[in-house]
């Protein structure tokens, strides 16, 4: 910095129209370059973990759903693998498979749903609200499968609580279909169109060395070239990912527009992922019976919709656990939003805080 | 997924985590572990490619740890947390990360802490306890100033 500079300091949140979430924000900025940014949590912590130290093991499984309104069943995935590996339980072949349905359309919403709120940062109101328009398949989707648009709680210690029956395949394989040609026209606005290109290429750049020192994952860290994907290199039993055929979708630039490609480009995987689940499914039980305590320690990671979810738990041979730890993908990916917002013009701000898919009522638990 | 499990003292976890480091390890998160009788334990999850690493350390309640911001940078949020919701030292560590200061929260995942009793509604505040008490000696003093004795001007 040189001598003499005029510095201002303007906050961006904790409640700002372009932040779906609270956080804030303290750009210190040199003309309209940015040029250090401090960031302050916690404004929506809810004592989660202290509260799952309170509950039934089996009853925290709808409270590990509560600790996001997106990912609900990424949460709910981790904590029943957790307690599965604790226990050692293994789920159902059909239980399985049901599971990595709702995953792979929680990802698609989820991305869609970003995708839809990275144009309105950047004000491209019309493919926002196209984008939200089709993302209503999956979430009608949803509702058909588990009666419930947000949270389906449809997992269970030792399986699934519902079934997803032979109508319902056919119509989330027609849905699939829908969805599938209407995302191919709008993919061509986010991949093609060049005033997105503008706002996007060379913006918010994360070097795959910045990624790997800040320790960034899921499309993050994909979109700056860190082959990293839990589905493909970690735990596959809480799913059925070890059956299906897929590689991580990985970009080298780094910048925003690697990372709405990334996204972009896991939507179709997305779909192909439910279609080749489908081929797999098998009549069979959904649950397996569950039988004395949790004891002892396990962790366990998923890929969720914005990266790797991790959940630690200690059991003590009671009903009530010692400890539950959550650590969300948003907790390693906003620190490094800091790396990526300072140098850049104070307009693009918006565009970069969306383009990493924050969710604080994650990292604040 | 393997996990390793690794067990160390406070004085080798320098080491180790160096070793986790140079092996291109990612810091997955640091819990924190009340054991009860003033003890807690620490554990560094590292993770590299499918493998899980677990390094674990066992530490007196007032001991402060090394930070372990200088290998991993983002794990000043970690130690943040270690420090509001245990109140484990960690030199450096940045307080009231997630807990607003001053809001009467501290430590609350520390196991022997147990809610505090919240007063009955039907019990009402003594006058001694109250500040009014404080007021009416402020009134008298400059009743008598004014040369008026205590307890009314008759």
């Amino acid at each position: 910095m040189a001598t003499g500079t005029r510095i201002s300091v303007v906050p961006l949140g904790a409640q700002h129209p372009v932040l779906p979430e609270p956080v804030a924000l303290k750009l210190s900025l040199e003309e309209e370059k940015v040029v250090d940014v401090g960031i302050t949590l916690g404004y929506c912590h809810r004592g989660i973990e202290k509260a799952a130290e309170l509950n039934d093991f089996k009853q925290n499984v709808f409270l590990c759903g509560r600790v996001c309104g997106i990912c609900s069943h990424h949460h709910t995935t981790t904590y029943v693998d957790v307690i599965e590996t604790m226990m050692n339980i293994e789920a159902p072949e059909r239980a399985r498979l049901i599971r990595t349905i709702y995953s792979e359309l929680e990802r698609l919403h989820s991305h869609t749903l970003i995708l839809g709120l990275i144009a309105d940062a950047m004000g491209y109101e019309n493919l926002f609200m196209q984008t939200w328009r089709d993302r209503e398949i999956v979430m009608d989707l949803f509702e058909l499968m588990s009666g419930n648009r947000v949270h389906y709680d449809v997992n269970q210690i030792g399986g699934v609580r519902r079934d997803i029956g032979y109508d319902m395949v056919k119509k989330i394989d027609k849905g699939m279909d829908a969805l599938e040609g209407k995302f191919k026209i709008l993919s061509k606005s986010y991949l093609n169109d060049p005033t997105f290109k503008k706002r996007t290429k060379a913006i918010g750049v994360l070097s795959k060395a910045e990624a790997h020192t800040y320790g960034v994952v899921g499309p993050t860290a994909r979109g700056s070239d860190v082959p990293e994907d839990i589905r493909a290199t970690g735990d596959s039993h809480y799913a059925a990912y070890n059956m299906l055929h897929f590689t991580p979708q990985v970009e080298e630039d780094g910048d925003i527009y690697s990372r709405v490609k990334v996204r972009v480009r896991e939507c179709f995987q997305s779909i192909d992922l439910i279609r080749q689940t489908i081929g797999h499914m098998r009549d069979g039980p959904i649950a397996v019976r569950v039988q004395g305590k949790p004891n002892g320690e396990a962790v366990a990671r998923v890929e969720a919709p914005r990266g790797e979810l991790f959940y630690y738990a200690k059991g003590n041979n009671t009903n009530n656990l010692e400890r539950v730890k959550i650590r969300t993908p948003s907790y390693v990916n906003i620190p490094a939003l800091r790396y990526m917002i300072m140098g850049e013009e104070f307009a693009e701000v918006p565009v970069i805080i969306a383009s990493i898919d924050p969710c604080l009522s994650c990292t604040d638990r | 997924m393997q996990v390793m499990e690794l067990k160390t003292t406070p004085e080798d976890l320098d080491s180790k985590i160096y070793k986790m480091f140079q092996l291109g390890a990612r810091l997955v998160v640091i819990t924190g572990n009340d054991l009860g009788n003033g003890k807690f334990e620490i554990i560094y999850h590292f993770s590299k490619g499918a493998e899980m690493t677990n390094i674990k350390i066992e530490i007196e309640e007032n001991r402060q740890i090394e930070s372990v911001t200088g290998l991993f940078p983002y794990a000043d949020i970690m130690e943040s947390e270690l420090l509001d919701y245990f109140g484990i030292k960690v030199a450096g560590a940045k307080p009231n990360v997630f807990l607003e200061a001053g809001s009467g929260i501290c430590t609350p995942l520390r196991k022997e802490k147990k809610p505090e009793e919240k007063p009955k509604a039907t019990e009402r505040p003594k006058v001694e306890d109250s500040p009014a008490k404080d007021l009416m000696s402020v009134v008298d003093k400059k009743l008598a100033n004014k040369g008026i004795p205590k307890g009314g001007a008759d």
